[in-house]
């Protein structure tokens, strides 16, 4: 079990460096120079000189390359933002606490809510609330997110007056983008919860343990969810990386400053050293879940062990 | 949510194939097409999709007014019967924005997925085909691409290339190419093995021949409901992109720029912030019914 | 000395019978049942007014081709058929107690209590995330409150024939072999009074198909439980059963004692099951038997005797009304207008 943890670990470590190497080649070979950016177009040309050796921005690519790579792994350094006067990972451990909670509430927001719905779902198949909950969960895998949260607002903050609609800090806050953020991936999980476990549910094992004489409700907990969590496990893991995504949308939306919203303003003012850094966050926040549930896995299939 | 179908559509892959050899390739997807047809929810979406198509040719007949037509004694009107859907701020008829609009959405949406098909579906079935290093090298760089969430690979791209409609299709294309390179290495797999593959590298084909005329028929069925799905999903990051301000420029009308446009009236004209949202969703929810329906039907075993 | 179908002739005024039940009645009495499923492509008439019974200590091979009803009638027993879209009409008396009428919790202390189950395919009827110590647990648990569950799984384990440490291992570790022989152990885990055995062979390999079989046997004489045999193998019935019933398309065609229905096969579907088996003593040149034609397509069953269309005897009356079980000689039960009259007959 440790061996395997720790030879997933290890298969991070290169993805995570190409990811790095992809998103600053990109960025290096963008048309427009961050002195200009940096000093504005009135910049006299030995400024420009000057602020470029200062960065190092004359440095060939590879050099460049490896100084960021470097200091990234070694100083958590990832670079300085031209824009903001002030260094790209402060800028970004400012904001990282917001966005993670964010995240973190709609995850368990929608499991919460996504797993029982599709479990009911499936034990009663097409009943009222079955249909319902299928076309609910038709339209919720349709809706953008940034739809979503604007309806939102307009029932709870402009018509019903309930709920405010900035900000992240208080209770009443958090609602609205929660539940945005939240909307599809609900949908998701409950959809494939719903048809995961009517496969199981049908199994030979589940009738075996219905021949023993065990409860319905023993049948679904003991025997029939654990199995269907498999596949619902390997959804949630890469549902998190449109929520993710999402979460740029919400907190443009509702005015959050996390990190998605640092980076859509570095996005209109060609922050580059902000997006790159914004990526590279959340890209490894995203490996990092995919490692936690592939671990979780081999804890739910003992199968996992052989292979 | 083309991450469930991907999930579905992979497990079906050895299924499907499995049953479409190529002596029977007719009559499975005769038999699909049958399938489909009984499916109402899927024949709604089909019917859907076909009348967007058609308003997005004829967007110039259709519509009542152009699309950047302004009528400056009409900025912000609620709908009317000379304004069905309202106008915007510009006094623009927002029904005729909406069906130029279908435009921009469909082209990147069909344009997208299809960059990403023919990169992804060729990327998979050499990495399938040959298998070894060559697979591995490029299996290995699809996982890198996969470790950033598409949506944000998708507006790095677009704030690089810059806005414009082809940069929006080639960001949203690209996005999807591991998908499809991954769908289509494991149907290769699954096929490269069978003996009628087998027989025709016997008979001296060519690589190029065996994969064109021999693997890629044998591929289809879960590669076009992946496409189906990921269709939809190119529509919404367009929109997203769009109202992020990276997609199409004004004044040309794009469903997720006029709602990003409209938010700062969503309290005085809400109807502003429905209408592009509604158009979006209607596509999207019809084409995720025709994806399911087809899904169920080129593997009936699926249902139930 | 017919176990069978003692209770045959009564079974259509079955309510006052009901009341006058003595100490020799059967363990298992299945009157009338019907079960249907109601599916998109139509009514599946799965099981066709079946009767049935069985004595306490008995074994019965319950013999029929693949989709004859066997599994769903066992199924029925146990009151494992879904609903909807399954439907079930009839009578199941289980010592004496209409199990159709129980209440939930009757039939759950009921199932793998009174009634347990081994299945047909050993490789999915086991949860794939639980020990197998702990599925044999669980069983325990149930319905031996007394017991210490795991010391009862290890001595469960350890009679079947597998060393207790295994215990701890996943299904997906075992043997298709020793994964029966854990179906087996968590069957037997609470000494039911009857134990039905779904075609537990038929998923294994031939070398294992006899350890499995001896087993069976074996357990069930040492633990004095009645066995429900289903298989579509003459040989195995030959070797552990008492009694045979043969069903056919929902319905049973002919019953008997086991030496009685070998001698001599009444029903002319009997009959081509024999001639299907191939015997050590027939000229290896001669083709083997075949009966023609398929089993009838159970959403649309033919008017009549449902083996008719496939009869070589079939006169008219057979395609009209089937002629209903009836005591050709004693004991000895057949649903047919014209049987055979012995064993050469016919050909």
């Amino acid at each position: 079990m440790l061996k395997y943890i720790v030879r997933r670990i290890l298969l991070l470590i290169p993805v995570i460096l190409c990811v790095m190497t992809v998103l600053f080649t990109i960025l290096y070979f963008t048309p427009g120079d961050p002195a200009h950016i940096a000093l504005g177009q009135e910049a006299t040309r030995e400024a420009m000189a000057a602020f470029r050796a200062e960065h190092g921005l004359d440095d060939p690519f590879l050099v460049q390359l490896g100084r960021y790579i470097y200091r990234a792994v070694f100083h958590a350094d990832l670079g300085y933002s031209y824009v903001m006067k002030s260094p790209v990972s402060y800028e970004l451990s400012t904001r990282i606490p917001t966005t993670m909670k964010l995240a973190f509430w709609a995850v368990a927001f929608s499991t919460l809510v996504g797993i029982p719905l599709g479990v009911i779902c499936a034990i009663r198949q097409y009943s009222f609330l079955d249909s319902v909950t299928t076309l609910v969960t038709l339209l919720g895998v349709s809706m953008p997110t940034f739809w979503t949260g604007l309806l939102l607002i307009l029932a709870f903050s402009v018509h019903l007056e309930w709920l405010p609609s900035m900000g992240f800090s208080t209770p009443s806050e958090m609602v609205l983008p929660v539940v945005t953020l939240s909307g599809s991936t609900i949908a998701i999980i409950a959809r494939i919860t719903r048809s995961s476990m009517l496969e199981v549910i049908r199994t030979d094992y589940v009738r075996t343990a219905r021949a023993k004489g065990q409860k319905e409700r023993s049948v679904i907990l003991r025997h029939a969810l654990p199995n269907a969590m498999i596949p619902i496990l390997t959804i949630i893991s890469m549902q998190f990386g449109l929520l993710l995504g999402g979460s740029l949308i919400t907190e443009a939306i509702f005015s959050i400053s996390g990190v998605g919203r640092l980076m859509i303003e570095a996005i209109n003012m060609r922050d580059y050293p902000i997006i790159q850094g914004g990526v590279l966050f959340i890209s490894l926040a995203f490996c990092l879940v995919n490692l936690a549930v592939d671990i979780l896995y081999a804890f739910v299939d003992p199968r996992i062990h052989v292979r | 949510m083309n991450n469930i179908t991907e999930n579905i559509t992979e497990n079906m892959t050895g299924k499907a194939v499995a049953k479409g050899g190529s002596a029977r390739g007719h009559s499975m997807w005769h038999y699909t097409f049958i399938r489909l047809r009984r499916n109402y929810l899927a024949m709604i979406g089909l019917v859907v999709i076909l009348l967007l198509i058609l308003t997005a040719v004829f967007a110039e007949r259709i519509a009542p007014y152009g699309y950047s037509a302004q009528d400056y004694m009409m900025i912000r009107k609620p709908p009317s019967p000379k304004h069905l859907l309202g106008t915007d701020e510009f006094g623009r008829d927002v029904l005729s924005r909406l069906i130029y609009g279908s435009r921009v959405s469909l082209q990147v949406g069909f344009i997208a997925v299809s960059i990403a098909l023919a990169a992804g579906g060729m990327i998979g079935a050499v990495a399938g085909y040959f298998g070894g290093k060559i697979d591995n090298l490029l299996m290995r760089i699809m996982d890198v691409q996969l470790a950033i969430p598409t949506i944000l690979l998708a507006i790095v791209i677009s704030s690089v290339l810059g806005p414009g409609l082809f940069n929006l299709m080639i960001a949203v294309g690209i996005t999807a190419i591991p998908r499809f390179a991954r769908l289509m290495r494991a149907s290769v797999l699954s096929v490269k093995n069978t003996e009628f593959i087998e027989a025709a590298r016997a008979m001296g084909a060519s690589h190029m021949r065996v994969i064109l005329l021999y693997i890629l028929p044998n591929c289809m069925a879960p590669l076009i409901v992946q496409a189906t799905i990921n269709v939809a999903n190119a529509i919404l990051f367009a929109a997203t992109l769009s109202f992020l301000g990276l997609g199409v420029q004004p004044p040309y009308p794009e469903w997720g720029g006029m709602l990003s446009a409209a938010r700062p009236y969503l309290r005085s004209n809400a109807y502003l912030s429905i209408f592009p949202g509604l158009a979006i969703m209607i596509t999207i929810v019809a084409l995720n019914c025709v994806g399911d329906g087809l899904r169920d039907a080129l593997d009936p075993k699926q249902k139930r | 000395m017919n176990a069978v179908y003692q209770t045959l002739q009564t079974s259509d005024n079955s309510a006052d019978k009901a009341t006058d039940r003595d100490v020799s009645a059967p363990l298992l009495d299945i009157r009338n049942l019907f079960v249907r499923f109601y599916t998109d492509t139509g009514v599946v008439h799965a099981v066709n007014g079946l009767n049935l019974s069985l004595s306490k200590g008995k074994s019965l091979g319950f013999v029929g081709e693949t989709g004859a009803g066997k599994t769903t009638t066992a199924l029925a027993t146990l009151q494992l058929i879904p609903s909807p879209p399954g439907e079930m009409k009839g009578e199941i008396f289980f010592e004496g107690r209409d199990v159709m009428k129980m209440t939930e919790p009757e039939k759950r202390a009921f199932r793998g209590g009174k009634i347990a189950m081994i299945f047909q395919d050993p490789m999915t009827s086991l949860n794939p995330i639980m020990t197998v110590e702990e599925q044999i647990m669980e069983m325990v648990e149930l319905h031996a409150a007394a017991v210490n569950p795991r010391e009862r799984a290890r001595e469960m384990l350890t009679l079947v024939g597998i060393r207790p440490e295994r215990g701890k291992d996943y299904p997906h570790q075992l043997s298709g072999g020793m994964r029966q022989r854990v179906g087996i152990a968590i069957a037997l885990a609470c000494e039911p009074d009857l134990l039905i055995a779904d075609e537990p062979t038929t998923a294994l390999d031939v070398t294992i198909q006899a350890q499995v079989i001896d087993l069976i046997k074996k357990l069930q004489s040492s633990v004095r439980t009645s066995l429900l045999l289903i298989t579509h193998d003459l040989g195995i019935v030959a070797e552990i059963c008492d009694d045979v019933a043969i069903m056919y398309a929902g319905r049973l065609v002919e019953a008997a004692d086991l030496r009685q229905l070998y001698k001599r096969p009444l029903h002319p579907y009997t009959r081509g099951l024999f001639d299907a088996v191939p015997r050590l003593d027939s000229d290896p040149n001669e083709k083997l038997a075949v009966i023609p034609g398929l089993t009838p397509d159970p959403t649309n069953l033919p008017e009549g005797c449902g083996f008719s269309p496939r009869c070589p005897r079939a006169r008219p009356i057979c395609r009209e009304k089937s002629c209903g079980m009836r005591e050709y000689e004693p004991g000895h039960f057949v649903d047919c207008h014209f049987p055979l009259e012995s064993r050469g007959d016919g050909q």
